[in-house]
């Protein structure tokens, strides 16, 4: 992913410049006139449609993709141990019940004497 | 000294004139100081504070004094000293004279302004009670048409405002799902047969290379889900959307940390309730309105709540003992219960003997801790399986090769083996050396540390397999960045 990829775009690029330059050679008078006079006036017309020149950068890729990489790694990492998220809410959520039946039922059901009965039922 | 005065003004003719009003305190010093100036020192201007204060039609309650200015009779100053209250917003009355009629005429006056003021008040009221009245005829007061002829124009003019104007023509470009194309040639001739207005159907820009935005086909069911997935990030055009994917794991995970039949079951009823009287709500405008919006994604995780309640034995913090537990629960409160009989196994959930022990927590939290890492895990593999997919749709052989592969080979090796070591660890049978058994975050932190030591008890086989298996994911690891 490092290494093997930003070679690997290069040389596609590379090769798609190579073609450019043949298509243009290799193309008849007439069906190139064709496609420009389908549709120059929209081009013209509506500056989103233009055709941009994109500048390839090879250090721009290489630092492209040591990025991915380690944020893919650390991403990897934390995403895994993120999911014990799914523990602690678990456990919040049944020691909050557990505490709620304890002080409300449990004193009621749990307790020895019967004056504790008493005190809470005859106040 | 009154006779007097009078004699000697009598004698030279002088008159003074007495102009009275009413200043608020904290301008009086400055009102003071200007009439000084403005008469060249001419008048004599007398201060009294009033009590009382005063409250102004805007309900705001004024302190004020009570001025007298005094001057020789003089109509330029006369003239003067009004230029200065009126600068100050305030009337100066003439009082030399009959005060008694000038009191009736200003009273005479205030009772003009207030019914002027009320009449005007339910004029008004009136216009706008008009505004408002529901016509039946119409069937909406006119306000509201108002209202809604007002949106429309603006609705009109806002797309018009995106029209490329050109001489007695206007262009545009727009986005149309290819399928829905016909149809909207069928409404654009529609719109313009027999008009004098001309259309064009839609034409298609065939050579651009701009990216299209993407349209989602959601129904009322995955609407909830795809805000969820929208929170992340909008998937771009074409690629594969994971809410049919998330429509289950979201509500699986949130039942999960839930995990309580009880409180899972009143969940269940509420959302059945949206689901089944949404008309019923959105008519009485109730205050479940607005989540009503949601009432699949709530149907879903009260589901999941309820069943992981039933699985984690919890009703309330009170576990179900519909089958009898495994165990010997003896009157007698020892410390370690005995089996009844070796090979028994709970049918479903955990054993509710475990709610009464004391390493209840111990037990649950390693399970709880584990079973989360292995469902997260899996969610992860969906995930960079989905971009695999999507590499392979868009025929992107570096994508798939460089990125998918990779990933999915650091992933499954590393935490894919935590996972099996864990499950592993499960199904083997300590009995005996329970001290001895290995701890899984051990031997992970071993893999990249210490060369996968596999300690004094290794977890399957014997050490020498686990030790290579360790050092060669490590390798891979390596490589494959």
């Amino acid at each position: 992913m490092l290494l093997v990829k930003p070679i690997l775009v290069k040389i596609n690029h590379d090769k798609a410049q190579k073609e450019g330059y043949i298509e243009l050679k290799e193309i008849e008078p007439e069906t190139h006139k064709e496609e420009k006079t389908e549709q120059p006036y929209l081009e013209e017309e509506f500056d989103v449609l233009k055709k941009k020149k994109k500048k390839f950068d090879m250090a721009e890729v290489f630092v492209h993709q040591t990025i991915d990489t380690i944020e893919y790694v650390l991403g990897v990492l934390s995403n895994t141990a993120s999911y014990l998220r799914l523990w602690a809410l678990s456990l919040a959520h049944a020691e909050l019940s557990k505490v709620f039946f304890e002080m409300t039922m449990g004193i009621f059901l749990f307790s020895d004497s019967n004056v504790n009965f008493l005190l809470v039922n005859c106040r | 000294m009154g006779a007097d005065v009078e004699k000697a003004l009598e004698a030279r003719r002088l008159s003074f004139t007495y102009l009275a009003g009413l200043i608020g305190r904290d301008a009086a010093f400055s009102f003071e100081r200007l009439l000084f100036r403005r008469t060249r020192g001419n008048v004599v201007t007398v201060m009294n504070d009033i009590e009382e204060t005063i409250e102004s039609i805007n309900k705001f309650s004024v302190e004020k004094c009570l001025f007298i200015v005094i001057f020789r009779e003089s109509e330029r100053v006369k003239k003067s000293v009004i230029s200065v209250c009126r600068a100050f917003g305030t009337e100066a009355y003439d009082v030399s004279g009959d005060i008694m009629k000038e009191e009736d005429d200003l009273r005479v006056q205030v009772r003009d302004l207030k019914s002027l003021y009320n009449e005007t008040k339910a004029q008004i009221e009136a216009r706008l009670d008009e505004l408002v009245k529901f016509n039946k005829e119409l069937k909406a007061s006119p306000l509201a048409i108002y209202s809604w002829l007002f949106e429309k124009e603006k609705t009109l003019f806002r797309h018009l405002n995106m029209f490329y104007t050109d001489k007695n023509w206007l262009r545009t470009l727009c986005w149309c799902p290819l399928d829905k194309k016909a149809e909207v040639d069928k409404v654009i001739d529609l719109l313009t047969s027999g008009k004098k207005a001309q259309c064009s159907n839609l034409q298609e820009v065939r050579s651009h290379q701009l990216t299209p935005p993407t349209h989602f086909q959601t129904n009322e069911f995955l609407r909830s889900f795809q805000d969820i997935v929208f929170t992340y990030g909008v998937p771009s055009y074409k690629e594969a959307d994971p809410t049919l994917f998330t429509s289950i794991s979201f509500p699986f995970l949130f039942g999960i940390m839930f995990g309580d039949l009880a409180h899972g079951l009143v969940l269940l009823s509420f959302s059945i309730y949206m689901c089944l009287r949404k008309e019923y709500l959105i008519k009485s405008k109730s205050v479940l309105a607005s989540v009503l919006e949601y009432r699949y994604l709530f149907l879903m995780m009260g589901v999941f709540s309820s069943f992981c309640g039933f699985l984690y034995n919890d009703f309330a913090a009170v576990p179900m003992n519909f089958v009898s537990s495994c165990y010997d629960v003896a009157t007698d409160n020892s410390a370690e219960l005995a089996r009844s009989d070796k090979s028994c196994v709970y049918p479903y959930s955990f054993d509710p003997v475990w709610y009464a022990s004391t390493n209840e927590l111990v037990f649950l939290n390693s399970f709880k801790m584990k079973f989360s890492v292995i469902v997260g895990v899996s969610q992860m593999i969906l995930g960079v399986v989905l971009k695999g997919i999507n590499a392979v749709y868009f025929k992107s052989p570096i994508d798939f090769h460089c990125e998918f592969v990779p990933q999915l080979i650091l992933l499954v090796g590393f935490f894919g083996y935590m996972n099996l070591m864990i499950v592993i660890k499960w199904l083997t049978d300590w009995e005996g050396n329970e001290q001895e058994a290995p701890s899984i975050i051990t031997l992970l932190i071993g893999i990249p540390l210490n060369g996968s030591d596999p300690g004094p008890v290794p977890l399957y086989g014997s050490g020498t397999l686990q030790k290579y298996v360790g050092r060669f994911i490590l390798g891979t690891c390596f490589v494959i960045l």
